[in-house]
């Protein structure tokens, strides 16, 4: 026994010896020699025809395959006449989507940390912002009081600068009371 | 049996033909009513009693069904109107996609000097009416308020209105 | 089995057999109309074009009649009697009456049709052209004009026909043309009426373009001439930012003594987003509702059969609207009050408004599915299916004035504002608004009005507009070329120049048109390559294919162009053929640009066949004259992924095209790709970015979500490279609450489906067939007219009286600039 590498129980050195390498090697190696006649009788095995199905297998076969298909037939046709009146496709239909799915983006910059206002729906923050008294709704009375400050030419609060153009003006009372009377606004109160 | 795989595969073919696309085109189709459509007008009114009328908020059901319902008219809104006052004789906000079923928001304010109290025309929906029978409309209260905006309690009803009717009021 | 086969097989052969014959049958059944060959054409003189014969000069189908007639009825019981009869050949005659042209058009299996007769032949007799003189609607005189083996097209009056009580005594004869070749156009026209005729005989030289006066209306039953029931028009627009919110009203008054039916087909800018409708009955305003617009047709009827006060708003085109108001009760008057929203082009630092104010006259190629015709005021009413506009004659004028107030708050300093086309009075508020009128000096409504101005700053911030309501954000973006694109040197181009040589472009169009391209052939270098296309009846060019800009060919292209004038019809389709279809230079950028007035109507056929061979070209459409047809101009221009340009008749056209070659001079940024950041965005329009150009911004809009400030980056090619455009926004900054912004979006989002419309047949015709619907959907949604859904308003309590009266057309000037003579008639 060689002193070093040869002592199997020596492994610190993180060498395995040879031989036992080489042992190892043969003993799990597969042999991948396959006999030249074998590959030939497999080959050729493939490339013949299949066996001809008995003829009243056969039979039974296409009697089979017609009868699902007639079956199948005709559940379509009577499928087909009970069916309702087709909807309109809802919206956004495929060409919305033909339009939005190269335009859909994502960048890295978008902070993963940040407080997310997305969290909101939009809408919910919109509702909030015509919501000029405070009382929860966003309803005519909303329109009505900004509409008042602006003919008398009271103080005007920023915040019903609806429009953002930095004035307060009847367009703004205008989109509170479109808010107003929206149904979809509705949906999501 | 050839022949029936043929006349079996015949049947396939036609079968999709038979519900063909006009008929259900034709089913599409809005409801066939007998006779004509007949036009009307529902005033929306709205009492404020001793109040002065400032804004107004109202919903107003049964027009725009897409469901039969034995007995009732089917209601399609062809026109919005003001009211009697001058105060509020502008067409009212509303929500154009209301008109795709069921029920529609009606509202408005005036800052106008001179105000209506008590019970008065705020609003005058005109309708067209098909099939029998009478349309059944329902109207809610949902926000009025007196001229300094203060939220006021007010009662709101509606009034079907013929030509003949009207008359002798507004003309 | 063998039994049962047989029965199969037979079963089979008589079912082919019945649906071969009945086919057959239907092909053959109904009216000569079908017969009538597409595939070859007749000729008149050059300034004509109509209708088709075969080969051998016959015009027409089997029997060889052709009729083109705006009473179908009366038309096919001319063709039945005429074709009972063997001997109706011989019982030809011939008269002259000097001084007299019948002049009508009118429309027949969508095609216009003019028989100009100046010229009589003798023989006469394979194949006959039937005709009718549209005298009033009740006349129906049906004129034949025959063509002989020889092509010879001659003269015969039909003879009055007892059994046709219609028809007066052949007294206006029709004369007759030219030889007829084959693959030449025939175009008939038949005189209108005795009236008429008097008063064209009235008319001078003088009288060639519109002149004082009031238009007076004639009807059968009336024997005093009432004038026109458009009283006015008044215009008011808010403009905010890049954002146009315009008021349009209408005053309708009836001077008549019965009760009418106003109809009034008139433009609006084809981005206009139609909002809000208001009838106006006395001191009641009526608001009307959208609705899918059969259902609001339907609606519309039924109020006014039953008496009441009514009116229905429809879309034709993208800028074609009609409105009728029926029940106007005698002396009395109706206002209609539309809204709409749409975006100002910009260009060269400065916002241009337009508000189009007349319908060009359309010229309709055989088979157009939906014709514009263009008739007398007067003349018979448009077959169905079809829209009319009726223009008054040289010597008539419009009752109807137009006012117009414009207020401009820009948001930055202003600098200059100007219009080209109409005297202005301009009130300057501050440094950033301002109040602009139209001059009480030039209110005629025959010439688009067009308001250009001007703001400070070398470069225009990119402007970012949001909007958020209950149904989410939406966002326009109008985004500005990086300053380098401007030192970039272009790569060689092939410049292809087509223009429109048809009747309408005849005189000062064309020579804007003429000057425009010469300007630009000059500014070529000597390794560009250039083409010559001239399109009316048909198409043909300089050469069999470019040729180099060197001073020799371009010498020889400028005396080509000298050559060309206008007359004949406006086959846009070759001139669309003809430039696209043959085999792209790759080393070269190919540029297309189109010169025309555009007055057609088969724009979606040239739309597909735009999108079907645009491949690596470029189209730029260039609108000459008063009132091009902007909808077609803009549309071939976006899909051609090129811009357009206007030549009205008071610009300078060489300084027009000196602007665009200024922009194609330097290589545009193409094949765009935008990251849009953290805005979460979601149905951009228009879906295939534009490139974007020196000096031209690109606008897009959209649905978004997010509210972080972010990075939008443009990238695309220029000059080879890569290149990003960065664009800092921040949407809570941006952010505001533009009513109009989400209209802005759904017309933008209609109006790319509707271009997708033109030719998505022949690319998915399952995606096709849901557009409409997708349209409807989106229209109703945000209460937009749309080609799918219309304004409907009825005053449910103001019944009138008696039968619902009769429709007036209200008749409307032939724009500035276009001849009255080779568009409408004489």
């Amino acid at each position: 026994m060689r002193d070093d590498t040869n002592n199997p129980t020596d492994f610190d050195s993180g060498e395995a010896p040879e031989a036992l390498i080489s042992d190892l090697k043969r003993l799990y190696q597969d042999d991948l020699r396959i006999p030249e006649a074998v590959d030939r009788a497999i080959l050729d095995s493939l490339h013949e025809a299949p066996a001809p199905i008995p003829w009243r297998s056969a039979k039974r076969i296409w009697w089979t395959t017609g009868i699902t298909a007639a079956a199948a037939g005709l559940t379509l046709i009577v499928w087909l006449q009970g069916q309702p009146t087709p909807q309109a496709p809802p919206p956004p239909n495929t060409a919305d989507q033909l339009a939005s799915g190269d335009m859909r983006q994502r960048s890295a910059f978008q902070a993963l940390d940040a407080p997310s206002m997305l969290a909101e729906s939009d809408a919910m923050v919109a509702s909030v912002k015509e919501d000029v008294d405070g009382d929860g709704q966003v309803n005519i009375l909303d329109a009505f009081l900004v509409a008042r400050a602006v003919e008398s030419g009271e103080s005007l609060d920023p915040a019903w600068d609806m429009t953002g153009d930095g004035s307060v003006s009847m367009t703004d009372v205008d989109l509170i009371a479109n808010a107003a009377v929206s149904l979809s606004r509705r949906s999501l109160q | 049996m050839k022949f029936l795989l043929i006349l079996l595969v015949s049947i396939l073919a036609a079968g999709p033909g038979a519900g063909d696309t006009q008929e259900r085109d034709e089913a599409r189709a809005t409801f066939a009513f007998a006779g004509e459509p007949r036009f009307e007008a529902v005033d929306i009114f709205v009492d404020a009693g001793d109040a002065s009328l400032g804004a107004y908020q109202v919903e107003l059901k049964g027009i725009e069904r897409k469901e039969a319902r034995v007995g009732t008219a089917f209601v399609k809104i062809v026109g919005l109107e003001g009211g009697d006052h001058p105060a509020f004789g502008d067409a009212p906000y509303y929500d154009p996609e209301a008109l795709q079923g069921g029920r529609v928001i009606v509202a408005a304010f005036s800052t106008a000097a001179d105000l209506p109290a008590g019970r008065t025309r705020v609003a005058r929906v005109h309708v067209m009416l098909e099939g029998a029978g009478e349309p059944a409309y329902e109207l809610k209260i949902e926000a009025a308020a007196d001229r300094g905006g203060k939220p006021i309690r007010a009662q709101a009803s509606t009034e079907r209105v013929t030509k003949e009717q009207s008359e002798g009021t507004d003309q | 089995m063998m039994r049962a086969t047989k029965f199969a097989i037979a079963g089979s052969l008589i079912l082919a057999l019945g649906v071969t014959l009945s086919a057959i049958v239907v092909g053959c059944g109904g009216s000569n109309y079908g017969h009538m060959s597409e595939s070859s054409t007749v000729h008149a003189p050059a300034g004509e074009g109509g209708v088709t014969a075969d080969a051998d000069g016959r015009v027409g189908g089997e029997a060889g009649e052709v009729r083109f007639d705006p009473s179908v009825a009366i038309a096919e019981e001319a063709f039945r009697q005429a074709a009972e009869e063997d001997d109706y050949e011989s019982s030809f005659q011939t008269r002259r009456e000097p001084g007299i042209d019948f002049r009508t058009k009118y429309l027949e299996r969508k095609r216009d049709v003019e028989i100009n007769a100046q010229d009589e032949r003798s023989k006469l007799s394979q194949g006959q052209v039937n005709f009718a003189n549209s005298v009033t609607p009740d006349s129906g005189l049906i004129g034949t004009v025959s063509v002989d083996a020889n092509g010879n097209v001659v003269n015969a009056p039909v003879r009055p026909r007892a059994s046709r009580p219609a028809f007066p005594a052949s007294r206006d004869s029709i004369k007759v043309i030219a030889r007829l070749d084959p693959d030449e156009e025939l175009w008939v026209i038949s005189k209108s009426s005795d009236v008429d005729a008097e008063r064209e005989r009235r008319v001078g030289a003088e009288d060639a373009v519109p002149g004082a006066g009031a238009l007076m209306c004639i009807r059968p039953s009336i024997e005093t001439p009432v004038a026109a029931p458009l009283k006015h028009t008044e215009v008011s627009a808010s403009m905010s930012g890049y954002i146009s919110a315009v008021n349009v009203q209408q005053q309708y008054e009836n001077p008549f003594d019965v009760k009418i039916e106003a109809v009034y087909v008139f433009p609006l800018p084809q981005n206009a987003a139609v909002s809000e409708f208001v009838m106006t009955v006395g001191d009641r305003k009526i608001r009307g509702v959208v609705r899918e617009r059969k259902e609001a047709e339907r609606i519309y009827e039924a109020a006014k059969s039953q008496g009441h006060h009514a009116s229905l708003l429809t879309q034709e085109r993208a800028n074609i609207f009609t409105q009728k108001v029926a029940n106007i009760e005698p002396k009395k008057s109706i206002d209609i009050d539309i809204t709409y929203f749409n975006t100002l082009a910009y260009a060269r630092g400065g916002y241009e408004f337009v508000f189009p104010m007349v319908v060009g006259p359309r010229f309709n190629p055989a088979g157009s599915a939906d014709p514009v015709i263009a008739s007398p005021r007067g003349g018979h009413p448009a077959p169905a299916g079809s829209t009319q506009v009726q223009y008054l004659r040289p010597a008539e004028r419009t009752g109807h004035d137009i006012g117009l107030t414009l207020n401009i708050d820009a948001g930055v300093e202003i600098e200059h504002i100007h219009s080209p086309s109409h005297a202005i009075e301009t009130e300057t508020i501050d440094s950033t608004r301002a109040v602009v009128k139209l001059s009480r000096l030039d209110s005629i409504p025959n010439k688009d009005f067009v308001l250009r101005y001007r703001v400070a700053g070398e470069r225009v911030k990119t402007a970012l507009m949001t909007h958020r309501d209950e149904r989410g954000g939406f966002f326009t973006l109008l985004a500005y070329p990086p300053a380098e694109l401007e030192s970039l040197e272009r790569a060689p181009m092939e410049m292809i120049f087509v223009l429109d040589c048809s009747g309408s472009m005849n005189g000062a169009p064309i020579k804007k048109a003429k000057t425009a391209i010469s300007r630009a052939m000059k500014k070529l270098r000597p390794d560009d390559t250039f083409q010559i296309i001239r399109f009316s009846n048909n198409a043909s060019q300089l050469g069999p294919s470019p040729v180099l800009a060197t001073a020799q060919n371009v010498e020889r292209g400028l005396s080509y162009l000298d050559g060309l004038s206008g007359s004949g019809g406006t086959m846009m389709i070759e001139g669309i053929r003809a430039a696209l279809d043959f085999p792209h230079d790759e080393r070269r950028l190919r540029f297309v640009c189109f010169m025309t007035d555009g007055y057609i109507g088969n724009e979606a056929q040239i739309l597909g066949a735009v999108h079907e061979k645009l491949g690596e070209s470029r189209i730029f459409s260039f609108g000459v004259g008063s009132s091009p047809n902007r909808f077609l101009m803009n549309r071939m221009a976006k899909l051609g992924m090129g811009a357009v340009a206007y030549v009205g008749l008071n610009d300078n056209a060489g300084e027009v095209m000196d602007l665009f070659f200024d922009r194609i001079s330097h290589p545009a940024l193409s094949n765009l790709y935008v990251d849009w950041g953290s805005m979460e965005v979601t149905d951009v329009y228009p879906r295939r970015t534009p490139d974007l150009f020196v000096d031209r911004p690109i606008m897009l809009t959209g649905r978004f979500n997010g509210n972080e400030p972010t990075t939008i980056r443009l990238r695309g090619r220029a000059g080879g490279e890569f290149r990003d455009v960065l664009i800092e926004v921040d949407p809570r900054e941006c952010e505001g609450r533009h009513k109009g912004i989400p209209n802005v979006w759904a017309r933008t989002k209609i109006a790319d489906l509707a271009d997708e419309a033109t030719y998505a047949m022949s690319v998915d015709p399952a995606e096709a067939a849901r557009i409409p619907m997708a349209i409807e959907q989106t229209a109703l949604q945000f209460g937009l007219v749309s080609a799918y859904t219309a304004f409907v308003a009825v005053d449910s309590l103001s019944q009138t009286e008696g039968a619902y009266g009769v429709s007036v057309q209200q008749p409307v000037h032939v724009p500035e600039g276009v001849k009255y003579s080779t568009t409408v008639g004489r």
